[in-house]
């Protein structure tokens, strides 16, 4: 297969692919659909938050801050902006259109609160970052609580019920094939070299600041838009949807999935999305395993962790291990 | 073809440079050498840009560079084969290289340019799909070396590659960066402590102690010095 196409073909692969579930899943039941929903939805947010904590190796923990931006800034915009700019748009062909807009409208919100959170990490590394991020991702929950026009703490609801399958799964589709572009062009090779090692990329020409600042930009994005088709779907979003452990369990998707592995991270995020709703009607010998699902879920973490720290999909070469048998050569240290 | 006035460079309240003047000639070879702490890295380091000098200057073709941030300085013309080697170890030996022509768009030359690094380490070619990290220490320096040809530089800063490296292994690498300076014509700035292998290869030679410049002389005249030889030879 030819190479330049092949990422095109993925896509197209993809949104088919967005067809097909968005053509199945109507039918299920709605506690299913929901599942489905949100494996669709923490994608777009692992996949994003890959970019900035697995390929560029910047740890940020602030994703739901961003999420957020997008969600209100989403529901703002149909619900407020909309009405006004494309009239009656509920159950038209118009509400897509207003989605859309609405998403785009979150998520650039987003990705412009992601320039001045991209700015520390100019000077910050590490667990430094990280309390820079969570702070960040705190003080955006806080704020938003008390603007009495954001709705405080019991937020926004009615907001109208626009996503769908199709978009959802449609945007998964997207963000991969950027990312992929993105992270395997030459340009893109200076994500992966200033995680490796800042100070050579810098000495390679490698403008880092640059680097950096766009990894968290293109992150917000995402995760902005991720957040509007959140909103889209509960009809309600509240500031407490976005606190610090919704950051941490996309984190947790980032670091199974394997730093940098696109669709490690992929998997990671259905897994985890599905063990937890799984165990509620899990039931071994009479015992109902819902009470304490959470504590069953740390510990398959703990387990996979300590027995796959790089990552489910971290370290492994696919196209490796396609040629089984043939043994690669390893480095005489 | 580079002329360093008067260099200051402080870390906080440290001062590392303490004024320093040096050139280096066109097409030449010339080596710094110097102990621990003397300075050495910060020299290179300011020259790429990475660290601020405090006051002085730096000029390379005639033209002030003091002040031009890190990812121009590559596209001048300088490149740097960084102390401790840094290798991006998650990335490919092939991958490594292609950081170096980060900053070049021209595909044919880039391919050129990778080939010559082959030729003159064939065990990198060997190991193109490996990963930088799992490569031995003195393919890792061959491979900072190579990566930092593959901007195509005029000036080459080659900082301490006999770090940590097997003697028999120094001497194939010095040999190369001797064969380099002849074949490509790249004047070449390096940093050293091991002061014999050095000298034995450089033009021109100046030892740094503590941030200042106390000796300086045609190579092999350094090499015969009396204090030279005791403090760096251990004669
Ligand atoms: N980032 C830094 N912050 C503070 N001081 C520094 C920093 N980098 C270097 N120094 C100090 O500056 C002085 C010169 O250091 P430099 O690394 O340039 O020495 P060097 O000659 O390269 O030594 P070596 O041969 O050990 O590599 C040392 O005293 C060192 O402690
Ligand atoms: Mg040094």
């Amino acid at each position: 297969m030819n190479k330049v196409a092949r990422p095109y073909l993925f896509l197209l692969l993809g949104i088919i692919i967005a067809f097909g579930l968005s053509a199945w899943a109507d039918g299920i039941n709605p506690y299913d659909q929901r599942i489905v929903m949100s494996i669709g939805i923490n994608m777009i947010l692992a996949a994003s938050l890959n970019l900035i904590n697995g390929f560029t190796g910047q740890f940020s923990l602030g994703h739901a801050g961003f999420m957020s931006i997008g969600a209100y800034g989403a529901a703002i915009f149909t619900t407020m902006i909309a009405p006004g700019m494309l009239g009656e748009v509920a159950g038209t062909g118009m509400q897509d259109v207003a989605l859309f807009m609405g998403l785009l409208f979150g998520g650039i919100i987003s990705a412009l609160i992601g320039v001045l959170v991209g700015i520390p990490s100019l000077r910050l590394k590490g667990d430094y970052l990280a309390i820079v991020t969570l702070g960040f991702g705190e003080i955006i929950r806080v704020i938003i609580q008390n603007i009495p026009s954001l709705g405080g703490s019991l937020g926004i609801a009615n907001i109208p019920r626009y996503t769908t399958f199709f978009w959802v799964f449609f945007i998964v589709a997207i963000v991969v094939f950027f990312i992929q572009q993105l992270t395997k062009s030459t340009y893109g090779q200076g994500f992966l070299a200033v995680r490796d090692d800042e100070i050579a990329a810098e000495a390679m020409g490698v403008n880092t600041t640059r680097y950096k600042v766009e990894a968290f930009v293109i992150g917000a994005f995402f995760a902005g838009v991720a957040g509007g088709l959140y909103g889209h779907y509960n009809e309600l979003i509240r500031p407490a949807d976005f606190d610090f452990l919704k950051s941490v369990e996309i984190i947790v998707m980032v670091i199974l999935g394997g730093m940098g592995s696109t669709y490690g991270v992929l998997f990671a995020a259905a897994l985890l999305t599905y063990v937890p709703e799984f165990l509620r009607g899990f039931e071994l010998f009479g015992v109902k395993f819902d009470s304490f699902r959470m504590s069953i879920y740390s510990l398959i973490l703990i387990i996979l962790m300590l027995t796959r720290p790089q990552g489910l999909f971290g370290g492994i070469n696919f196209k490796k291990l396609m040629k089984v048998g043939r043994k690669s050569v390893v480095g005489n240290q | 073809m580079l002329q360093v006035e008067h260099l200051h460079v402080n870390y906080g309240a440290i001062s590392a440079i303490k004024g320093i003047s040096f050139t280096v000639p066109e097409r030449s070879i010339v080596t710094l050498i110097g102990a621990n702490g003397a300075g050495k890295t910060t020299t290179l380091r300011t020259i790429s840009g990475l660290v601020k000098a405090a006051s002085g200057k730096i000029l390379f073709k005639g033209e002030d560079i003091t002040s031009i941030p890190p990812h121009h300085i590559v596209s001048i013309g300088i490149s740097q084969s960084p102390e401790g080697r840094m290798i991006f170890p998650e990335l490919t030996v092939l991958e490594n290289l292609k950081m170096g022509a980060y900053r070049r768009k021209d595909a044919k030359g880039i391919q050129e340019d990778m080939e010559y690094c082959f030729n003159i380490f064939p065990r990198l070619k060997e190991r193109i799909k490996q990963a930088g990290g799992t490569l031995s220490g003195g393919e890792q320096q061959m491979l900072a070396i190579a990566r930092a040809l593959m901007s195509k530089p005029s000036l080459l800063l080659l900082d301490e590659p006999s770090l940590g490296i097997a003697p028999l292994l120094v001497k194939l690498i010095f040999e190369k960066i001797v064969e380099i300076n002849r074949d490509l014509g790249t004047t070449m700035l390096l940093v050293e402590q091991n002061a014999a292998m050095a000298l034995n290869i450089a033009h021109h030679a100046y030892v740094l102690e503590t941030g200042e410049i106390t000796l300086e002389g045609n190579a092999s005249d350094l090499a015969q010095n009396e204090e030279v030889q005791k403090a760096y030879l251990g004669m």
